[in-house]
């Protein structure tokens, strides 16, 4: 089996690829505007605007080109400094995803509230807010419909509870309210003592996050109060320390419990990781400067985080090559690069080969480049999130930093081994072009599979599963931390959780089955499998056993598993009606089987499997 | 929608408005800098309040319904962070109209 230079089909296993290409006389409208900077890039890019939109009156969407031209404009605005004045100045004029906030407060919210909307634009989101009266008890009455709970707490208007009783006190509300929602749950309480946080965290209340301004505080020091100005704000906190607050909430905190993550960054070269022109100036010549150092190692973090960096340019991959190979000074290498797209295409097909070596979706990526036409170009057809890269790198980090989905509240193994997992593909496509037969493959991966019954240690993950997989996922039920963990008390096998490891990685935990059980019948309301499981031929085994396990010794009569229609699960659904031996229709909620089929269903004798309660 | 109720430590004081100061007559770059200030004024409170694209008369806030406390606490903000200044806890309640703001604010910015 040979490799073409066509893309490969999502979830294919295709390996980690790199391609350049060759020149092309035809470089498209973004060339216009290339090398250019400041105000006349903007004004160039509005050229491309007028060509992409044929009703420039007309309010742009979130993935139009003035989407893309706004957010460079407002970067300097929102990240640097942050003013009431000019941030009431920022008002979008293309649709936001609205998340509507309950805020359960003993001070005032108000002064962080009405700092958002820029902020949260900025991410295309908006932010409803269902704020209570003020309540030192906690006690939680307030009504109305919410994404989110958000508990907004002066911890120092509390003293009576005396030394070390906050942070139990707010173990027991926080586990009254999550007795009361679903709803993830975030709790911002200054001051707590470190160890009141850590008595928080040990708790390990299921879809519950604490906030610790501990740092944002520090870091304005005299500043963080401003007891003059509570007359009118109705908190302590001062007007500069409510702007920041606002700030990490509406593009950080908020989003991170509500919403899938990103998965990558895709980063321009030219006048992005460094200044200059590699082209012109060759490996030599062109400048890291210390903002761009700042820059690699920020993204090299979020490497170790888990979030995959692809290299996309304009360039000849040769002196791209040179470039990583003579610059040692780089903080970034060219290994740390999951994909590389280097050629003198359109940059949105780029991206799109890219988003496919990856398996995720456009949607899930993060484009830097300092050329506002190519951001406007690529947003004009893809719906990526973009980042205008400044002379001053220092600027794009502050930026970078406030992308909703690229901040996470926890980071999993499974989240630190996602590169090394992804360069692991190219071997056991290796693997597979050698092997004799489906088991002769397995057996030489040495696959194990381990399945868990009501894991509890792995709530964050399951819940990240359920959030994050668009493929591979049959209900698209999006279930949280505080849903799945009900699920588990209710009986502990109505979650299982899928971990895979083979000889080339641990790839950690891949899948999730949730369901209950009725009289005769088990039913599937979950069934998640992430895409870098897939491509070994291990799907059928994964649900027979997942699904044996679930039903233990009180084997049902049949199965029913739900099902909704996605923009991009359509081959699962087409994989679970092979499955099943049946047709689906395209508008099915659920597809039934005999279980007895089911335990009819051969696993793979090579693939060594565990069970664990 | 969140509550417009005033804040904890609110007195009644703040909802009241005290009298407006005149302007002094005087030289005609102290007319300009107050009319340049009043211009800015007129236009961050416009913006804060919703007001724009609507004729720019003098705002003042008795008579302007979606000035409540709330949009107060934020309009003090905005100011205290376009000038750099920092309003007495006294003042606040005299911020109540485009002309005594920016009396305040030239008050300030001279010291």
């Amino acid at each position: 089996m040979s490799r073409d230079a066509t893309p490969p089909p999502p979830c294919s296993g295709r390996p980690f690829t790199r391609r350049g290409g060759r020149r092309s006389p035809e470089r498209g409208p973004c060339r216009l505007i290339r090398g250019e900077r400041g105000a006349d890039a903007f004004r160039a890019a509005d050229l491309i605007i007028s060509r992409f939109d044929a009703r420039p009156h007309q309010n742009p969407s979130v993935n139009s080109p003035g989407f893309a031209l706004n957010r460079a404009e407002w970067q300097d605005v929102l990240f640097k400094g942050g003013n009431r004045a000019d941030l009431a100045a920022c008002v979008p004029t293309w649709e936001l995803r609205r998340l509507r906030v309950r805020v359960h407060r003993n001070h005032g919210f108000e002064a962080v509230s009405t700092a958002t909307p820029a902020y949260a634009a900025w991410n295309g989101l908006g932010f409803d807010w269902l704020i209570g009266g003020y309540d030192d008890s906690l006690s939680f009455d307030l009504r109305g419909e919410a994404d989110i709970d958000l508990v907004w707490l002066d911890v120092g208007r509390m003293q009576r509870l005396g030394e070390g009783g906050i942070g139990s006190w707010l173990v027991a509300r926080i586990s009254a309210l999550r007795s009361q929602t679903a709803n993830p749950i975030l709790a911002l309480a200054w001051p707590l003592s470190e160890e009141d946080l850590e008595r928080f965290n040990r708790a390990a209340i299921p879809g519950t996050y604490a906030v610790d301004l501990a740092p944002l505080a520090d870091s304005l020091g005299n500043r963080w109060l401003d007891t003059r100005a509570e007359a009118i704000s109705g908190t302590r906190l001062s007007n500069r320390a409510c702007l920041s607050v606002a700030r990490k909430l509406a593009c950080c905190w908020l989003p991170a419990v509500a919403l899938a993550p990103r998965k990558a960054i895709a980063v321009d070269l030219d006048g992005t990781l460094y200044r200059g022109v590699l082209g012109e100036d060759g490996p030599s010549g062109v400048d890291l400067t210390s903002g761009h150092v700042a820059l690699q190692l920020r993204l090299a973090r979020f490497r170790e985080a888990g979030i995959l960096l692809a290299l996309i340019s304009r360039n000849e991959l040769a002196d791209v090559e040179d470039l990583f190979r003579q610059r040692e000074d780089f903080p970034l290498r060219l290994t740390d690069f999951s994909a590389v797209e280097v050629s003198w295409n359109d940059k949105a097909h780029a991206l799109r080969r890219l988003a496919d070596t990856l398996r995720i979706g456009t949607d899930s990526i993060v484009l830097v480049d300092d050329n506002p036409g190519e951001l406007a170009a690529v947003a004009s057809s893809l719906p990526v999130v973009t980042v205008h890269a400044r002379s001053d790198a220092t600027d794009t980090v502050a930026a970078l930093e406030h992308v909703s989905g690229l901040f996470r509240w926890r980071n999993s193994a499974e989240d630190r081994v996602r590169t090394e997992d992804l360069r692991a593909s190219d071997e056991r496509y290796t693997v597979l072009e050698s092997s004799a037969s489906p088991d002769d493959y397995l057996r030489s991966l040495q696959v194990r599979l381990d399945f868990l019954v009501g894991p509890r240690r792995y709530l964050a993950r399951l819940a990240e599963l359920c959030a994050k997989t668009n493929q591979f996922n049959l209900a698209l039920g999006r279930m949280n931390e505080a849903e799945i963990a009900r699920k588990v008390d209710d009986r502990p096998s109505n979650v299982v959780a899928i971990r895979l490891a083979d000889r080339l990685s641990d790839s950690g935990t891949i899948g999730v089955l949730v369901g209950h059980r009725s009289e005769n019948a088990l039913h599937v309301e979950e069934l998640c499998i992430s895409c870098r499981a897939l491509g070994r031929r291990l799907e059928d085994s994964m649900l027979t056993k997942a699904l044996l396990v679930m039903a233990g010794e009180a084997v049902p009569q049949r199965v029913v598993f739900a099902l909704r229609k996605g923009p991009r699960n359509g081959p699962a659904r087409e994989w679970l009606a092979q499955y099943a031996g049946v047709t689906l229709d395209d508008g099915a909620a659920t597809l039934e089987m005999a279980f007895d089929a089911i335990m009819g269903k051969a696993i793979s004798p090579v693939i060594r499997t565990e069970v664990a309660q | 929608m969140s509550a417009t109720r005033l804040p904890r430590g609110t007195n009644s004081a703040l909802a009241g408005s005290s009298a407006a100061a005149k302007p002094q007559a005087g030289e005609d770059h102290t007319s300009d800098a107050t009319s340049q200030m009043e211009t800015e004024v007129q236009d961050l409170l416009q913006r804060i309040l919703g007001l724009q694209g609507l004729p720019s008369a003098r705002l003042i806030r008795v008579d302007i319904e979606a000035w409540d406390s709330l949009k107060h606490m934020e309009i003090v903000f905005a100011l205290e962070d376009r000038y750099g200044v920092q309003f007495d806890e006294a003042e606040f309640p005299t911020l109540d109209a485009t002309d005594t703001i920016a009396s305040a604010l030239q008050r300030h910015l001279a010291a």
